[in-house]
């Protein structure tokens, strides 16, 4: 079984991703800002982290460049952005920062299915 | 209530409440970055709730507040007077919608157009206007004007569907003992009867039309919104809004359309210099036209744009290993331009940010599928592309009235 690690500081939306990577057989961890998620990642090592942009604490990016400058896990998580159309002009900063991928909220089941299948994992 | 809406009401009240008082003050510090970012991170956070909840009305309302602040916090202007009066009139709004949806009937009718007008404005020119400040309370838009609608659960509109169409059948029974019975006073009532049937079906499959302009409304500004950061110029041209479909097949393809035009901005309409080179007009040109003819709707999206590269997407493919290579290259220009419609196999030569690496068009194939159409596909490379999608209109509450009446 795949793991994801959730990262969004919305409860609604950690939920309503949770609900779709149910259905796809995905076990399930969640992080409400960068800094959980940097814990989160330490303790579970998942295989993919959908992150938010905008977060409290510790933004998606600001996580980015943490979890990229430190010798982490041995297979480190895939990372892939859940953006909206007014994070666009950041998400080239994003991918050259190392994020694997990125997908447009809203996304329904198909797209995250077909985007977690590009990275090989579903 | 959905839960799922119950969580979002809960969670949007608790944001809202923890910068109460700071909107408060916000007047009195105008720049503090602080307060700024929490500011910006509620309405983001509502906006991104929105999408998945289907929300369009309120999440329009938090696009339109999200863009001046954005543009503050990015340092590009300072909020003054009129810019903080605006915004807090938005979250006057936002509040009222949300208070309306609590009531469980869903989103409140309305139009928000005149503080999404002033929003954009002040995202326009925030910092360089006089901070002359506005009162809000004269602006807030005090109701939707007395329409004469009223909204009616789609349940609701179902269930009167399927009673038309046993109405339907029960004349049909009706008419077909007239025709044995021989009496001319029962002919006439079952005639009359028949008439007001008919007129009723055709008014309940009225109630179920929405014009595609509820569908095509909200296109113009994304193809302004994603040409402008891509630094391109595209005028977008439509046609047939005017034609009523059943709401079901209009949320059915709204997705694959918006995809479609993204695609076209982001990958078919080349940048002015590259245009100017090829000696055709600076500004690119998308056309979206819809036509009905007999049983089914064509919808057309063309633009003038470079066309599918046919020899990159055959490379990719043959680098993706599916199909066969063997097919592949034994493959028409034609055959090979529907490759664009296989999952992941994207022609743009440099990723984009607009429409990634071709996730799309496979979807775009699927949902219309699912929908009993198809989509063709047409254009020489260097000339554009236009893409058609074709949808029998045969299908869900419209065959079971069809059916009722045998034809």
């Amino acid at each position: 079984m795949k793991s994801c690690l959730i990262v969004d500081d919305s409860k609604v939306i950690r939920k309503v991703i949770r609900r779709i990577l149910e259905s796809l057989d995905f076990a399930i961890d969640e992080a409400s800002d960068g800094r959980e998620a940097l814990d989160r990642v330490r303790d579970g090592s998942p295989d993919v982290v959908l992150l938010d942009w905008n977060m409290p604490v510790m933004s998606g990016m600001e996580f980015l460049r943490a979890l990229k400058s430190e010798p982490g896990p041995a297979a480190p998580p895939r990372v892939v952005f859940c953006t909206t159309e007014s994070d666009m002009a950041h998400i080239r900063a994003a991918l050259e920062a190392g994020a694997d991928d990125y997908i447009m909220k809203p996304f329904d089941r198909e797209t995250l299915q077909s985007k977690l299948a590009q990275l090989a994992l579903a | 209530m959905d839960e799922l809406l119950a969580d979002f009401l809960a969670e949007s009240a608790e944001n809202l409440e923890s910068i109460g008082a700071d909107l408060v003050r916000w007047e009195q510090a105008p720049g503090d970055r602080a307060l700024l970012d929490r500011v910006f991170r509620v309405v983001h956070s509502i906006k991104g709730a929105c999408g998945f909840l289907d929300l369009t009305r309120l999440g329009r309302l938090v696009h339109a507040a999200e863009g001046p602040l954005a543009k503050a916090r990015d340092g590009a202007t300072v909020p003054d007077g009129r810019f903080i009066s605006t915004i807090l009139a938005a979250f006057d709004a936002i509040q009222a919608q949300l208070a309306a949806l609590a009531t469980g009937d869903g989103e409140p009718a309305g139009s928000d157009d005149t503080l999404i007008a002033m929003l954009e404005e002040v995202g326009r020119d925030a910092g360089v206007v006089e901070r002359s400040g506005i009162d809000r309370r004269a602006t807030l838009p005090t109701g939707s004007p007395p329409a004469a609608t009223v909204r009616i659960g789609v349940a609701l509109l179902g269930e009167l569907t399927g009673s038309v169409a046993e109405l339907v059948l029960a004349r049909d029974a009706l008419a077909r003992l007239d025709a044995v019975a021989g009496d001319a006073a029962l002919a006439q009532a079952v005639e009359r009867l028949s008439a007001t049937v008919f007129a009723v079906r055709d008014q309940v499959m009225r109630t179920r039309m929405q014009p595609l302009d509820t569908l095509f409304g909200p296109l113009p500004r994304l193809v302004r919104d994603l040409a402008t950061r891509l630094g391109k110029s595209v005028r977008l041209d439509l046609a047939g809004g005017d034609i009523a479909l059943d709401r079901q097949l209009i949320e059915a393809i709204r997705d694959p359309i918006t995809h479609m035009i993204r695609n076209a901005v982001d990958h078919g309409i080349e940048p002015p210099d590259e245009r100017r080179h090829k000696g055709k007009p600076e500004q690119g040109r998308i056309t979206l036209s819809a036509h009905q003819s007999d049983n089914r709707i064509v919808i057309a999206l063309s633009d003038d744009g470079a066309g599918i590269d046919v020899e990159g997407l055959k490379a990719r493919a043959l680098a993706a290993g599916r199909p066969p290579a063997d097919d592949i290259t034994r493959m028409s220009d034609e055959e090979a331009r529907r490759l664009i419609f296989e999952p992941g196999l994207s022609t743009a030569r440099v990723l984009t940010a607009i429409s990634g690496r071709g996730v799309g068009m496979d979807v775009v194939r699927t949902n219309i599928e699912r929908l009993g159409g198809t989509v063709d596909l047409d254009g020489a490379a260097g000339e554009g592309t236009c893409i058609a999608l074709c949808i029998p209109l045969r299908n869900g509450g419209h065959l079971t009235l069809r059916q009722g009446l045998g034809d």
